[in-house]
């Protein structure tokens, strides 16, 4: 058991939370820019889906695991189109069309998988692509550093690349202040002249690419196969740490990177041979503890008011 | 005199017919995107050759159900558990609350309720009493289960949706590893529990058919349901506070109480219906990820206009699909119950627009106006 614990403080360890928190970090990103411009996007799980399955099937025809991306990130428009479509034009409700849009992946991907590949089970027999691994020259040399930095999906440094991105677009740019605004209230901004349908159109549609590219992620690097379900609820963690961190991107940041260190102690520990079926609940244990915390400091918040 | 007229008449323009025509239209629509999907992936050598293809296993899908008494029961027991899922989750969304845990409720119930049903120790063996024990024990699983987002909900006004969602995945791990640890025969490493005990089974009430005794437990809840939001104090303030949690707050009523009565009730309709789509189709509890029927149950509701008798009506339409689809699964490599969810989306997609149809319906009143004028 100390071997375990011990082996909580490797860098190796650190990198592994660095694999399993992309997908999860590109989640929550998702899930923030669109409910910072005020539609809030729950489908994060669907498009995540079809972005892991769409990345494999493209890759796969084409040949090219980077066609494979350019699928990946068309599959993520359109089902933002979608959400935008129905929510703003249509005056939809997004949180049902967030459901629907969920459920449609979950068993529309596995329709597809059936026609694809006559199985219901993974894509292994599809002659699919992966997007490289990149060892950054220098650094990967490095003992401690090079194995925490270098080495790590392409995918892995876009996620880190538009993080960066996102803060500055949503802090330092007048478009961000616009976003914030929209969310806030959508008629004060309306009334100094923002376009709101397309700022939150704009929103809405990084979300989407967000969402995809969490999903290629996990087929196209992660895993080399899309397989049923395979997103296992990770667009939910990002939904909570929308929810935990609000608009604050820092705090949604930083609890990601928590669910990412327990998924990381998950894929530890899976290894031993506790039950893995309750190892596989500790992250959303901790996001449930995170929630719960959350509220009760907003509660006693308002009661001191 | 002629307003009284004008009045009586029939208009497609007013709120009933109106609401009508466009759940027509969005059927009609969800089928029309179906027959499209089928095309593309269907065998055939030429376009017209897939067209007819198509057309041919089109026009199955639609009929298949109706061919025997068999393939109809079959629907009857697909419609059971939408239904219990639909009415559990029509008390949120109708006071107001978007929590989805009916989910993880319809697994860790129907846990509970494989606890009683596979030791004859814990029953009388009296058919009826039996499955009563197993069905109430979910209920109350799931009743109580639902009570943990109803306080955080009533007491910090957290975010009852995530929390629910978390829920489910918690407590499918939970179930499934109570399942594996404690339920499944001894000395077998599976992923389900020991077979029911005969007596906790729903009884078959149609021969010759699948259909069991949930679908009167069903209809009676329904009904049930009904009277409970439309004809008691609770049913009230739960509309009310589901119209407007302000006016209800302001008129006395306490959200406290209200939120926790709503989650007590739903989980347990919730875990009835876990218990009872258990004991009437299974012979032992297999189900070894999330069944997806509570996620299902929102579109229900949803689709069913918050309404019992809505929500019975599109979990009949949907299992009428679904059921079709899984009995034609083995004639067809490109028909599955999964292609139902075409239709299930756009169904959603369509009918909770509400602008949809919504400008031809002003153009049409505009052209009443200027023919009166």
């Amino acid at each position: 058991m100390s071997d375990m614990i011990s082996s909580f403080f490797t860098p190796s360890f650190v990198a592994l939370v660095i694999r399993v928190g992309t997908p999860l970090l590109f989640a929550s990103m998702s899930a923030y820019v669109a409910s910072l411009a005020g539609i809030p996007n729950i489908a994060v799980e669907g498009i995540m889906l079809f972005g892991a399955l769409f990345g494999v099937y493209f890759s796969a025809i084409s040949g090219s695991a980077w066609i494979g991306l350019l699928g990946v990130l068309a599959v993520g428009v359109v089902l933002a189109l979608v959400l935008a479509f129905f929510t703003m034009k249509m005056k939809a409700d997004p949180i049902m069309i967030g459901i629907a849009l969920n459920l449609f992946a979950t068993d529309f991907s596995v329709w597809l998988l059936l026609v694809w590949t006559g199985s219901k089970g993974t894509t292994a027999n599809l002659p699919s692509k992966v997007l490289p691994t990149v060892n950054i020259p220098f650094i990967e040399n490095i003992p401690i550093i090079g194995t925490i930095i270098s080495g790590h999906y392409f995918l892995t440094y876009v996620c880190i690349v538009m993080a960066i991105l996102l803060a500055i677009l949503v802090y330092k740019t007048p478009f961000g202040l616009h976003m914030q605004a929209c969310g806030l209230d959508e008629h004060a901004a309306d009334s100094v002249g923002i376009k709101v349908n397309r700022v939150r159109l704009i929103a809405v549609i990084m979300s989407g690419i967000f969402a995809a590219l969490g999903g290629a992620y996990l087929s196209m690097g992660y895993l080399s196969i899309f397989s049923n379900n395979m997103t296992a609820s990770r667009g939910w963690i990002g939904i909570a740490a929308q929810a935990v961190g609000g608009g604050n991107f820092l705090i949604v940041t930083l609890t990601t990177g928590v669910f990412a260190i327990a998924q990381g102690i998950v894929s530890k520990l899976a290894l031993t041979s506790l039950p893995s079926d309750l190892i596989n609940t500790i992250p959303y244990v901790c996001v449930l503890i995170g929630l719960i915390g959350l509220s009760v400091k907003e509660y006693r918040k308002r009661r001191a008011r | 005199m002629t307003t009284e007229k004008a009045k009586k008449r029939f208009r497609i323009t007013d709120e009933g017919p109106f609401e009508v025509l466009r759940i027509l239209v969005s059927i009609l629509i969800a089928l029309a995107v179906t027959f499209v999907v089928l095309c593309f992936v269907i065998e055939g050598d030429s376009i017209p050759a897939r067209l007819g293809n198509a057309g041919a296993t089109f026009i199955k899908l639609l009929t298949y159900p109706c061919k025997n008494m068999f393939y109809f029961g079959y629907v009857l027991v697909k419609m059971v558990p939408l239904t219990f899922a639909g009415l559990a989750t029509l008390l949120y969304f109708r006071t107001g609350l978007f929590n989805l845990s009916t989910e993880g409720v319809f697994y860790i119930a129907g846990v509970a309720c494989t606890y009683f049903a596979v030791s004859e120790a814990r029953l009388t063996g009296n058919p009826f009493i039996d499955s009563a024990i197993c069905i109430v024990a979910a209920g109350l699983c799931g009743g109580i289960i639902a009570l943990l987002p109803g306080y955080l909900k009533a007491k910090f006004q957290a975010n009852e949706m995530v929390i629910s969602l978390m829920m489910n995945s918690i407590l499918f791990g939970i179930g499934f590893w109570m399942i594996k640890t404690f339920l499944a025969i001894s000395g077998v490493t599976g992923t389900s529990s020991a077979p029911f005990v005969a007596s906790a089974r729903l009884t078959t009430i149609i021969p010759k058919t699948q259909v069991h005794s949930g679908i009167i437990i069903v209809l009676v809840m329904v009904v049930l349901v009904y009277i409970l939001l439309f004809k008691t104090k609770l049913g009230y303030a739960i509309r009310i506070t589901g119209l407007n949690q302000n006016f209800a707050r302001y008129s006395g009523m306490g959200a406290f109480g209200l939120f926790m009565s709503v989650h007590f009730l739903a989980g347990f309709i919730g875990g009835m219906g876990s218990a009872v789509e258990l004991l009437g189709v299974y012979q032992s509890f297999t189900w070894s990820q999330l069944p997806g029927l509570g996620f299902t149950g929102a579109l229900m509701a949803m689709l069913g206009k918050n309404h019992p008798i809505g929500v019975t009506v599109a979990a009949f339409g949907i299992s009428y699909l679904r059921a079709s689809a899984q009995l034609l699964a083995n004639s067809s490599p490109v028909i599955d119950i999964k292609l139902v969810s075409v239709v299930e989306v756009i169904l959603t997609l369509l009918i909770s627009s509400q602008y949809f149809l919504r400008s031809w319906r002003e153009k049409q009143l505009l052209k009443e106006e200027q023919c009166n004028e």
